[in-house]
């Protein structure tokens, strides 16, 4: 068991133990804050592999941001605090049953497959040259001039749909 | 090494719960918070594909980042949306929003 | 003497080669060197904290034309130099109290979680030549992402309270700290783009001259939105003592309520010692290349130097309300920040990095300069518009009083 192997297993139990206590408690505030340590251990999978500046966008957006987002959400939404009120609807079984299955599924699929060694190192200058990737016009300028455009848009809706008459 | 078939596993069971929390929950925050579960999994998934076929390109990483970006502007909707139906239903429980007239 | 020249630097090795001098394996050597290292580098903010603390009562007390803590009692020292031992003395002792209907769990892991982040920033300060926790290639990033930490911290605080007033405390600074990641964000951008790089080291490399003087604008942006951020004078009406009891943290007593308080001045350090890394050219100075450690003690004066700022700042200006901040946040800074981006960019590029050093440097610090000029003709400008607008309100109300 290399170190790396060990750091793997302690940032995979976090993540999935995380994530599956987010769609299991009844607390939606508990359920909140488990999803920002799953955020967490998914931004050490990323260290793991290799990729730190998407871990520290990670944190960035996920828990900076959109668990923000959630968190506002729930304080604005909730109804005096009622724990009365069940976690799960009638259905609860089907879903575990087609979440199991496609699991299953899934998890056969990948160790079925003799899947090829890491291919090499990742350079050193990976940051610079994403970033000269995403200005550059025979790479990806056109997804990254959208994606602003999309934000702008998202941002423009969210205000008025969430707006005071 | 790690072998890859580790990090497919974890993307996979991770998206599996996401896909539980989606279909069996009653609260449209909680809903929405089993998507990003699902959304985190694709992503790890994408950077690991990256990492063991291809490191020298960027693609990997660029595609999460779009990910990303979309993660945000549709959670952003999302919960505005939940917001509004509060203002008007007073209730987040997506069981009781299910007549169109309001 | 060789030895102390560099000592940070060299005590590692030493440390390592008397481990395996007793038979360790090197492995484990190497991990105790690190759990060393790593303890060594979290105690810097926890003590000098302590004499900050000090420090601050006491400038804050002569800018008030007051003494402040004095040594005229049976404790605290010459001076009071003890006077925050005493503090924590007695908030040591105090009784734990929490509310009933809180949420323990949450409510207790607050501090935990806002105390963490503020010592983990400090593993990417770079405190001399070569000496640095962890050189990532994301520094600057890092330290950014890191604030998103507390910001969970601080709803956590809030809800766990279970109390309608730390609720409202927590969102306000929360809304707060949000808005103003925007500038500082934009400011960090520029910075990277003039120094080539996120690392911080690299940075602090990059600085033949302090970037103080290179790009001003964006010194002060990113200074004011970090002020923001840690919720400092003008800003801090988050936590306004004499108004709305602390805020966020008002259900918190004894050490708990102690170690926000940690967690507030830890901050402020830690943004003095950004600034100072950012702006200021961080451990360079005279006679660093000879005597490396003088490194870290450019470092500690310039951060004080900074710090010292923030408290005068603190000891002169009035609080501002939400409003005026997110008004001033939205309406000024964010849009100065832009143009700043734009106009390093463009003046950037125009001058290559591979030119004469100090035509670069005078090319950006004449644009920033115009700049500021700019948006002080904007805004002069603007308040024109502003007061002849009031006066002519008020001129159309005084006429219709009159003839009725």
């Amino acid at each position: 068991m290399t170190l790396q192997q060990v750091l793997f297993i302690i940032f995979g139990a976090v993540t999935l133990g995380a994530a599956l206590m987010v769609v299991t408690r009844r607390n939606v505030f508990h359920a909140a804050l488990f999803l920002i340590l799953s955020f967490f251990g998914v931004a050490g999978l990323y260290v793991l592999l290799e990729a730190p500046f998407l871990a520290a966008v990670q944190l960035f957006i996920y828990v900076g941001g959109i668990a923000i987002l959630i968190l506002f959400a729930i304080m604005l939404t909730r109804d005096m605090m009622n724990p009365n009120v069940a976690g799960a609807n009638r259905q609860w079984w089907l879903a575990a049953l087609v979440a199991l299955a496609l699991c299953t599924v899934l998890g056969w699929t990948v160790l079925n497959h003799q899947w090829a060694a890491p291919a090499g190192d990742v350079p050193p200058e990976s940051i610079v040259n994403l970033g000269k990737a995403l200005v550059d016009p025979a790479g990806l300028v056109l997804p990254f001039e959208v994606t602003s455009i999309l934000l702008l848009v998202a941002l423009i809706g969210a205000v008025t749909i969430a707006r005071e008459r | 090494m790690i072998p890859l078939e580790w990090y497919l596993i974890l993307a996979a069971v991770l998206f599996c719960a996401g896909l539980y929390g989606v279909l069996s929950r009653r609260n449209a925050v909680a809903i929405l918070m089993g998507v990003e579960l699902m959304l985190n999994s694709v992503n790890v998934n994408l950077v690991a594909f990256w990492r063991y076929t291809e490191p020298a390109a960027v693609t990997g990483q660029a595609f999460a980042l779009f990910v990303y970006a979309v993660a945000a502007a549709e959670a952003a909707v999302g919960l505005a949306l939940i917001i509004a139906i509060w203002r008007t239903r007073d209730t987040v429980v997506l069981e009781e929003v299910d007549l169109l007239k309001g | 003497m060789e030895f102390f020249n560099d000592f940070i630097a060299n005590v590692g090795p030493w440390l390592q080669g008397l481990l395996e001098g007793i038979g360790l394996p090197e492995v484990w050597a190497r991990v105790i060197v690190m759990g060393v290292g790593g303890i060594g580098l979290a105690l810097i903010p926890l003590v000098a904290v302590i004499f900050l603390i000090w420090a601050a009562r006491k400038l804050i007390a002569r800018m008030q034309d007051r003494i402040g803590p004095n040594n005229s009692g049976p404790y605290p020292g010459p001076y009071a130099l003890f006077q925050t031992f005493a503090d924590a003395i007695k908030m040591l002792t105090k009784e734990d109290v929490i509310p009933t209907a809180a949420d323990r769990w949450v409510f207790n892991i607050a501090p935990i979680v806002i105390l963490t982040v503020a010592v983990l920033i400090w593993a990417v300060i770079p405190v001399g030549k070569d000496m640095i926790g962890a050189d990532l290639n994301i520094g600057i990033f890092y330290v950014l992402s890191l604030g998103s930490g507390g910001m969970i911290a601080l709803m956590m605080a809030g809800w766990g309270s279970n109390n309608k007033y730390a609720l409202l405390g927590a969102l306000r600074a929360v809304a707060n700290m949000v808005s103003y990641e925007v500038p500082q964000i934009l400011s960090v951008l520029t910075v990277v783009m003039v120094a080539g790089s996120f690392s911080m080291q690299e940075i602090t490399k990059a600085q033949t001259v302090p970037f103080l003087f290179v790009i001003p604008v964006t010194a002060l942006l990113f200074f004011v939105s970090s002020l923001a951020e840690v919720g400092r004078q003008p800003y801090d009406l988050v936590e306004a003592d004499s108004e709305i009891v602390a805020g966020y943290f008002v259900e918190y007593s004894g050490m708990k309520f102690g170690q926000f308080y940690l967690s507030e001045f830890m901050n402020n350090f830690a943004i003095s010692v950004i600034t100072a890394t950012l702006f200021l050219g961080g451990w360079k100075g005279p006679f660093v290349d000879s005597v490396p450690i003088l490194g870290s003690l450019w470092l500690l004066l310039k951060s004080l130097l900074v710090f010292f700022v923030l408290l005068w700042l603190w000891g002169t200006m009035p609080r501002l309300r939400i409003d005026q901040m997110l008004n001033f946040n939205w309406k000024f800074l964010t849009p100065v920040a832009l143009v700043n981006v734009c106009v390093v960019a463009l003046v950037g590029k125009a001058v290559p990095p591979d030119a004469d050093v100090w035509l670069r440097v005078g090319a950006l610090l004449g644009a920033n300069v115009l700049l500021a000029l700019a948006v002080l003709v904007v805004l002069a400008a603007a308040g024109r518009l502003a007061r002849r607008r009031d006066e002519t309100r008020q001129a159309a109300q005084v006429e219709e009083a009159s003839p009725a």
